[in-house]
């Protein structure tokens, strides 16, 4: 099934968000206005804004309130992956260039901090301080664990708990506070609220692991970018964690990282290889799954209406990506 | 509080609020434009949460600067550096959403992310435009020097001395450029004049026009004086009218401070 058929009874919600989404980054401004959109025209899953609606159908359903919230996470995630494609000087993204391709650093740099006001202007929309409290926070985290990941480059003296710490930071709490924001907009009770946030904390690490497999275990055509890039750009994932207790994959990592001026995919070409076919694959696959269980354990808290139906659709679309 | 003492504390309270391990280690301590610093503390001072004010604002300042220092291309050599030089702008960005967050202060939050709307909508105009002159350029460019400072004096309903504000901004900035023009640093200004205007090709010409701008800017700033003079009143709690001279017993005290 299609991820998109299992909210189907969203769309014409979603096709308001987008227009708002188009409408909220208009600027006067030709080249701002068409660097705005670029990333908008890629398309995308607008996982963030669905998590918000289907999580606001379990209180008061205010498109008008929710729309500003939806869109505002959106945009966040948006101005963020503005800036990481100038962090990882990334041409393409989504298939199309990026920003930072089509134009400059610079204009990538205002344009992120352009779509980030925008945001916030959307958002300050929501009267509810704790909201904001929880925006603030999330946003904070992603920042701090976009640093870690830097200072973690190359370095191969981490652990699972680190790792573990770093993708909460870097994706989870982004989709937990959406959910978390869609309940809290629709003035749900506390306990359904939680549950919600539970939900899409494991269900955003259940992502971000299987998004880490798939770095290994997926087409160069499929990922748009060459099997292993998070491992030639020095980012130590999960399976590369496990991969690496073969003490000779940990020696081969070490000597090729022994000069991190020099890493080409040439040269991590055979790691790469070992590693997709090693089972650090499957012992993530497993991690993965563990979140994914405490993401369905977390709805088995919440009424039986549709929505629920759709997140476990979601978790399900989810665990099952092609790996 | 002398304004060595007010400037000593926010700078204190700005770079503890900021403190990051790992970007300090690899980033140079942000510049803080004591100047702004100084010019917003004068126009929230008498209101309640005025240090907060102070403390928000300049952080968005730092945060917009610290991007601006992003080069078009990253260098090989100083890869890193950039790389956290994006996200020490982002995260100062974010920090002054979660101090005002934590105070329920959502005007402000408004107001400040409508300033950044504003400020890089400007900023992609001037990365876009021609100048024919520097006289031009700096009449544009005072807005993006005195958004935020505008911005909060409007909050605080202080606007009428927003005239010698902007134009004092100026100077204080091209003032600024003469000294990183001497020591050789490029800034996002620099950058602008040099590919934007057309009569300015290089850095002997832009010095040899800065000057004389600065010139001019503190002759208008003499006039703004002599006409708020007959006409305008100032509000008893903030003497604009006394800035000038202040400005230059300030500049004494930051002397004697620094060699102390």
């Amino acid at each position: 099934m299609k991820l998109a058929k299992t909210y189907a009874f969203l769309k014409k919600d979603l096709s308001l968000i987008e227009d708002a989404l188009e409408e909220t980054v208009y600027a006067d401004q030709p080249v701002l206005h068409e660097a705005s959109t670029q990333l908008l025209k890629a398309g995308g899953k607008r996982l963030r804004p669905v998590f918000v609606l289907l999580a606001s159908k379990f209180g008061d359903y205010n498109l008008n309130k929710i729309k500003n919230v939806a869109s505002s996470l959106e945009l966040i995630h948006m101005a963020s992956l503005v800036h990481d494609d100038v962090i990882d000087n990334s041409d393409i993204r989504r298939g199309k260039p990026t920003v930072k391709a089509k134009w400059d650093n610079q204009v990538a740099m205002l344009t992120g901090d352009f779509i980030f006001a925008k945001a916030l202007q959307q958002f300050t929309e929501i009267d509810k301080p704790r909201a904001h409290q929880i925006l603030a926070n999330t946003m904070m985290e992603l920042t701090i664990g976009e640093i870690e990941q830097i200072k973690d480059k190359y370095n191969l003296d981490q652990n699972l708990r680190t790792y573990l710490r770093r993708i909460k930071r870097k994706t989870a709490l982004l989709i937990s506070s959406s959910c978390q924001l869609g309940a809290i907009v629709a003035n749900t009770d506390s306990e359904t609220e939680k549950a919600l946030f539970r939900y899409g904390y494991f269900m955003g690490m259940s992502y971000q692991i299987i998004d880490d497999i798939l770095d290994f275990t997926a087409s160069e055509k499929e990922l748009g970018k060459p099997a292993g890039s998070d491992l030639i750009q020095g980012n130590i994932t999960l399976p590369v964690l496990y991969a690496m207790e073969n003490p000779s994959i940990r020696r081969e990592l070490q000597d090729a990282f022994a000069n991190n001026s020099n890493i080409s995919p040439k040269l991590l070409s055979p790691i790469i290889s070992k590693i997709s076919k090693s089972d650090a694959i499957t012992r993530a696959r497993e991690v993965s799954d563990q979140y994914l269980k405490k993401a369905y354990d977390s709805l088995n808290l919440l009424p039986d209406i549709q929505a629920k139906d759709a997140l476990a659709n979601i978790a399900n679309y989810i665990g099952n990506r092609k790996i | 509080m002398t304004y060595i003492d007010t400037i000593n504390y926010y700078t204190n309270l700005i770079t503890q609020t900021i403190n990051q391990s790992f970007l300090n280690k690899h980033l140079d301590e942000p510049e803080i434009e004591v100047h702004k610093l100084i010019t917003l503390h004068e126009l929230v001072q008498d209101k309640p949460n005025y240090e907060e004010l102070v403390q928000t604002t300049m952080l968005v300042q730092i945060a917009l600067n610290t991007h601006d220092k992003i080069s078009v291309d990253f260098e090989e050599e100083n890869i890193k550096k950039q790389q956290l030089t994006v996200l020490a702008g982002d995260y100062y960005s974010g920090i002054y959403y979660h101090l005002l967050a934590n105070h329920n202060n959502l005007p402000f939050i408004r107001l400040l992310a409508d300033g950044i709307n504003e400020i890089t909508q400007a900023k992609m105009a001037f990365y876009y435009s021609y100048f024919n002159d520097l006289d031009s350029f700096l009449a544009k460019y005072k807005e993006i020097e005195s958004k935020l400072i505008e911005k909060v004096a409007d909050f605080v309903n202080k606007t009428e001395q927003l005239p010698y504000i902007t134009t004092w901004l100026m100077a204080k900035r091209l003032e600024f450029e003469l000294i990183q023009l001497r020591s050789d640093k490029h800034t996002f200004f620099q950058k602008l004049i040099l590919g934007n205007v057309q009569s300015i090709q290089n850095k002997e010409q832009l010095e040899k026009k800065i000057r004389q701008q600065l010139m001019k800017i503190n002759h208008d700033l003499d006039k703004i004086i002599a006409d708020n003079k007959k006409s305008l009143a100032f509000p008893k709690d903030l003497n604009f009218f006394n800035y000038y001279t202040l400005q230059k017993k300030w500049n004494m005290e930051l002397e004697e401070g620094l060699s102390q």
